[in-house]
């Protein structure tokens, strides 16, 4: 066994080696608390442990060292047999965020099958952003398993690329899943107003509402004008979360035209639409939204009050 | 009249099948600050020693087997 320093290290070290894994599990605990760099070893040492449940309290404490230094045991650990340690292995490399773990997590992504684990790996591909994931990005979109084929959405997404706007149009509309279905359609902003702004008020009619919100929420950031009428129509969805969506990205396109719709929405009885109505409201500022504004003045919500008054000094600043 | 003249139970309460004191886990009598928990040296597993709890809840919260649990008296939750 290899000698320590570090005599509390030492410690540690000798009781990893234990044959009782109760006291292995223990000394896992106490790896935390010791600055030692050498620590790292240990704590690799332990997520190879023969004993789920070491390798478990190993796994959770993973997070607490540098990523770098224990990469290729959390690559290793990816495909633990052991959910909560591949969970962990997981989310710990999606920490790292440096472009030099991409070869070897491209490498162990072509040799896994398991839904879990693809999908481990993609959510770490992500915001390394390395041209290479695309590939095996776009040939996951089709993977049977729904997690799989929202993380390839997601690196697409961080990608950027004008060229894989077609599969992630294609994912957003008629994907299986609401959850890729609304990964896929917030994804699609990157591009321009013109090349998503259809498909985008397509996706208002969703059956999922998330989708939907999803959609009124790209419509408004892209400030895509020639969905003004589909925004004031989504502005009635059947469920509020839509219609506060939809009432923010009215008020950033900035048109008249919506002003009785937010006017509608402004009534609500849900006092977050208001909210976002009068805001959108004050965005607009024209003379045409005054009414609605002053009304709000006297809302039941403080929050709202609160919103009114500036949306009336918006109007005083704007005339 | 009948007087009670010893509680029957504490507050916190160990289970003693999931502790691992016994292998050297401190991690509940380590985080109470009322240090009320100790090891019991015949079992060498933690239990509650004195009953003066703040219902703060790491030791529940932090131990890694599960094994404690908080009894809330009903006027305190």
């Amino acid at each position: 066994m290899k000698q320590y320093d570090d005599p509390e290290l030492q410690e540690i070290a000798e009781k990893l080696a234990d044959p009782d894994p109760g006291i292995r599990r223990v000394a896992v605990l106490a790896l935390v608390d010791s600055g030692e760099p050498e620590a790292a070893e240990l704590l690799i040492q332990a997520l190879k442990d023969e004993d789920p449940a070491v390798r478990q309290e190993a796994a959770k404490v993973v997070d607490e060292f540098d990523a770098e230094d224990i990469a290729d045991s959390l690559l290793a650990a990816l495909s633990d047999g052991d959910e909560v340690v591949r969970n962990a292995a997981a989310h710990a490399l999606a920490d790292l965020k440096d472009p030099s773990v991409a070869p070897p997590l491209l490498a162990a992504l072509e040799r896994s099958d398991d839904p879990f684990v693809v999908a481990g790996i993609l959510r770490a591909l992500k915001p390394l952003r390395v041209a290479a994931a695309q590939t095996p990005a776009l040939h996951r979109l089709s993977d049977d398993d729904a997690r799989v084929r929202r993380e390839a959405v997601g690196v697409l997404g961080w990608l950027k690329a004008v060229e894989n706007l077609p599969a992630l149009i294609d994912r957003a509309r008629s994907d299986a899943d609401p959850e890729v279905r609304r990964a896929a359609a917030g994804a699609l902003v990157y591009a321009s107003a013109e090349r998503v702004g259809p498909p985008l008020v397509a996706i208002l009619d969703d059956p999922h509402w998330q989708v939907r919100c999803e959609a009124a929420l790209g419509i408004g950031k892209l400030d895509y004008q020639a969905g003004l009428e589909a925004l004031i129509a989504a502005s009635r969805d059947g469920t509020w979360q839509v219609r506060e969506k939809a009432a923010e990205a009215l008020g950033k396109l900035g048109g008249v035209a919506a002003v009785p719709a937010l006017g509608e929405c402004a009534r609500d009885a849900m006092s977050n639409l208001r909210k976002a109505a009068i805001g959108a409201l004050g965005t607009i500022a024209e003379p045409e939204c005054r009414p609605y504004i002053e009304r709000a003045l006297d809302d039941p919500d403080p929050d709202v009050r609160k919103l009114a008054r500036w949306a009336q000094s918006q109007l005083d600043n704007a005339a | 009249m009948p007087t009670a003249t010893q509680r029957t139970s504490v507050p916190v309460i160990i289970d003693e099948d999931k502790c691992i004191a016994d292998k050297g886990c401190t991690v509940c009598i380590d985080v109470c600050p009322l240090d009320v928990l100790w090891i019991n040296p015949d079992t060498g597993k933690a239990h509650m020693r004195y009953d003066e709890c703040w219902y703060c809840m790491p030791c529940e919260a932090d131990c890694p087997t599960d094994a404690v649990k908080v009894e809330i008296p009903y006027l305190l939750r």
